[in-house]
């Protein structure tokens, strides 16, 4: 992996089309998770793999294999004739993620800040040019947690850390992390203290930059004096850097207006 | 003249006996038709278990209409019929008191609504997911596959915990540490365990507390939240999970100690070496 790209050794992105032949088999090693495809005259045969190796956490591998590892069971999939290609695509999850900062990070009163927070993103494993999806499967299964006023009230979330950056250079390029720019405004005239957040991600669509890093939509809260909550705005514009062609998938739910009520009340606390 | 009056008078017969049939035949037919076209319309506006009631109140109603028409097609007089119903539900009334018990109990439950068509309660000793609830009875099917009937009656007078009624629920794991660990310790190697096992919700934070000092052991409860559904999945691993880490970190789950006296503290036991006694003989 290349220090200021990340790109698999053929210098395209993860989520392009790879084109097999029959009894080709391919290892996309993407993150913690490995996947295995190999393709036969009238089947496709998927394997998954998830590793917990530190120095095996953040690599991006791509290249043919002879065969799907013995002892990993594969799920096959049947055709009259098997489509020639397969494609890898990121796709959000499927529930809020709350992110908890290492450290409670403290937002002076009239100051607007961006934080740039990542998340793991789920892979959708399709064929014939992402037409027939086959299975999507989480990079890293992240702690489950809950997140509401009460444990009668409220939604079940993935949790997860953040050292809140606030300078995107400083961002690391990781192949499986989707980074969510996150500005706030606090309009009070008091400090705003956070030491979680809430992000939306099952609202946010993914876009690929041409370096290989993913992010989505980003999104902006703003903190009302006298009002313990913020109002959350998910842009639809791209993420710095990224054109319209850079846009990968959808978001999985289209924010309805109820709904987005709710997430301002839920994104905040401290 | 006469034969011609009584083959008349047959084909009247006929025709009533016929005409009953065809009522009771139809009544049939369009009481199931309205059930299911009215329980297709309520899918998704009325809660199912309200649907279901509902579905069977209007196929009962509509079916006791047409069998009606049909006993009068076949010249019985209803109002005699009726009235002699009325006698006949007192005298039944005194016999059947636990079903009008149960009845009117299922009638409760209906409005107080302490569980739906799915939820997994608890009553007494039985676990298991509500199929049914009936005017005189609820059935459950258990976790080993049996169904259960519980009358109505029953559940009304004895306490049922329904588990399936909030999105999360607190797991409470007791467990006990030999006298010689550092608490302290013991407290942060499970918190990790419950950091690693993404069952186990970051928030509400996990709870550790320490009960007291047990016959032979520290007693710990060590208390984990995780979704409803993942609750027999999480008490499996979380027990598997801290065995896993006591032994790595050389915390010992003590068995029962016994200590023995002879009687007086200080004179300690006599104790008899067999391999020293064979060498004195």
């Amino acid at each position: 992996m290349s220090s200021d790209t990340l790109a698999t050794e053929s210098k395209t992105p993860w989520w392009h089309p790879v084109e097999l032949s029959e009894g080709q088999c391919w290892r996309y090693a993407i993150g913690p998770l490995a996947i295995y495809l190999q393709r036969h005259a009238s089947e496709w045969w998927l394997a998954t793999d998830m590793t917990s190796k530190a120095e095996e956490l953040y690599r991006l591998d791509s290249g043919e294999v002879p065969y799907i590892p013995e002892g990993l069971s594969y799920s096959r999939y049947l055709f009259k004739e098997s489509p020639s290609d397969f494609c890898l695509k990121p796709r959000l999850l499927d529930r809020p993620v709350v992110v908890r900062t290492n450290q409670a990070v403290n937002i002076p009163p009239q100051q607007s800040v961006t934080f740039y927070i990542s998340t793991p993103v789920c892979i959708s494993i399709s064929l014939a040019n992402g037409r027939l999806e086959l299975q999507e499967t989480p990079v890293l299964r992240l702690s489950d947690t809950w997140f509401g006023p009460s444990t009668q009230i409220g939604e079940l979330c993935y949790a997860t850390k953040t050292q809140a950056r606030n300078s995107r250079r400083e961002v690391p390029l990781r192949p499986h992390r989707a980074v969510t720019p996150v500005l706030i405004h606090n309009n009070s005239e008091k400090l705003l203290t956070i030491d979680k957040l809430s992000l939306p991600v099952p609202y946010l669509p993914v876009y690929g930059l041409p370096d290989g890093t993913l992010w989505t939509s980003p999104i902006e809260l703003e903190h009302q004096p006298g009002d313990a909550l913020a109002k959350l705005k998910i842009s639809d514009q791209p993420p710095e850097g990224a054109g319209k062609g850079d846009y990968l998938m959808p978001a999985r739910e289209f924010a309805r207006k109820g709904s987005l009520v709710r997430a301002f009340v839920d994104i905040l606390s401290g | 003249m006469l034969e011609n009056f009584l083959a008349a008078t047959q084909y009247d017969q006929y025709t009533h006996f016929l005409r009953a049939a065809l009522l009771f035949l139809g009544g049939l037919l369009i009481a199931g038709l309205v059930a299911r076209t009215s329980a297709r319309f309520m899918r998704g506006r009325v809660h199912e278990h309200h649907a279901t009631l509902l579905r069977r109140l209007i196929y009962w109603v509509i079916l006791a209409l047409f069998i009606a028409s049909g006993l009068r097609e076949l010249g019985f007089n209803l109002a005699v019929l009726l009235g002699a119903a009325g006698v006949l539900t007192v005298a039944l009334g005194f016999a059947s008191q636990t079903s009008a018990s149960n009845l009117i109990s299922g009638l409760f439950l209906v409005a107080e609504k302490p569980f739906q068509l799915g939820d997994i309660i608890q009553v007494g000793p039985t676990i298991g997911e509500v199929l049914s609830i009936d005017l005189l009875s609820v059935k459950l099917r258990t976790f080993d596959n049996l169904f259960v009937r519980i009358p109505n009656e029953t559940l009304i007078k004895t306490e049922v915990i329904n588990l399936t009624r909030f999105p999360i629920r607190r797991f409470d794991m007791k467990v006990g540490v030999a006298y010689k660990e550092d608490v302290d310790h013991v407290r942060r190697v499970l918190e990790g365990v419950a950091d690693k096992n993404p069952l186990c919700l970051d928030e509400p934070v996990p709870i550790f507390m320490f009960l007291g000092f047990g016959d032979s052991s520290l007693d710990i409860q060590f208390s984990v939240w995780t979704q409803r559904e993942n609750f027999r999945k999480l008490r499996t691993s979380l027990h598997q999970d801290v065995k896993e880490a006591f032994d790595a970190e050389n915390i010992e789950i003590p068995f029962p100690h016994r200590t023995l006296y002879t009687g007086a503290v200080t004179d300690p036991f006599p104790i008899k070496f067999p391999s020293e006694d064979s060498k004195s003989v």
